[in-house]
């Protein structure tokens, strides 16, 4: 037996790589249809995720601020001890986790 | 060499009208182009890609829902969403083989290929599975689905000759392959 000629090969390659011919596949067509609305809800739930982001950074960027006004106010120094102020790091650590959990929560 | 199908100049209007109301969000209609052209692009991807083709498949057609508005008629809708699908095959090789570590070439995947018995099962014969992912989808768009080369081309984004040396040294493996098939 010899080798296939030119237009064999061609002939074979053709018929083995064609594609099917057949009806459209319903199923996958749902399928891409739920990859879909799955990418667009995920999207949505980023969008919502660094806007909530940014608001929070915002709102602790503020207390924080307003912290360390409040204790460089000489106003204030003599109604605060320096124990009172002293309390200050454990309660924003408090701030951050709560943060962190939150943003974890979400995530 | 370009199939009767492809060549219809009445179904490229419909797809360009049809992706001219997904550009505006008409789900039905993005329907009906899925319906027309998955079966060609699984076709070509299983060949290329073998096992994760239905996942290529179903995420191309999702970047031509997102990106509706960027096709403007230049070539024929099978041909854009094809496009889509091979460069998303070749971004899903590279991340494969950067997290495997390995530093194989593009050729890599003829003979040397780490899942040789994978390869095998995706094609229509073991002849297949001796052609890199390159080849067979060369091959492919040129002799099973009926494109041109530039085409084909047009669709790896490759250079014209770059398509036709891929086409030819395919074809040459594949009758080399058949003949030694045909001699024993």
């Amino acid at each position: 037996m010899t080798a296939p000629d030119d237009r064999d090969i061609d002939t074979m390659l053709a018929a083995m790589l064609a594609p099917p011919a057949r009806p459209g596949d319903r199923g996958f067509a749902m399928g891409v249809e739920r990859a879909i609305d799955a990418q667009a809800a995920y999207a949505r739930a980023r969008r919502r995720f660094w806007r909530s982001f940014a608001f929070e950074a915002l709102a602790i960027g503020a207390l924080l601020a307003a912290l360390w006004l409040l204790s460089s106010a000489p106003l204030l120094a003599p109604l605060a001890g320096a124990g009172h102020w002293g309390l200050a790091p454990p309660l924003l650590l408090i701030l951050l986790l709560w943060f962190g959990t939150q943003r974890w929560r979400q995530a | 060499m370009r199939s009767a199908p492809l060549r219809d100049e009445a179904s490229a209007d419909e797809d360009w009208a049809l992706n001219q109301r997904v550009a505006g969000g008409d789900r039905a209609a993005f329907q009906l182009l899925v319906l027309r052209h998955e079966g060609r692009l699984r076709a070509f991807l299983s060949r290329a890609a073998g096992c994760d083709a239905d996942d290529l498949a179903q995420e191309a057609f999702v970047r031509a829902w997102q990106r509706a508005g960027e096709y403007r008629g230049q070539g024929s809708y099978a041909a854009w969403v094809m496009g889509i699908g091979w460069r998303l095959f070749l971004d899903q090789r590279r991340t494969a083989r950067r997290r495997e570590g390995l530093a194989a070439g593009e050729e890599a995947a003829t003979s040397t290929d780490p899942r040789p018995a994978s390869d095998a099962a995706i094609d229509a014969g073991r002849l297949l599975a001796a052609l890199s992912p390159q080849e067979r989808a060369a091959l492919t768009l040129c002799f099973g689905h009926g494109w041109s080369h530039g085409e084909a081309a047009a669709i790896m984004g490759l250079p014209l000759g770059t398509l036709k040396s891929l086409v030819l040294r395919g074809r040459a493996k594949a009758q080399k392959m058949i003949g030694e098939g045909a001699d024993a």
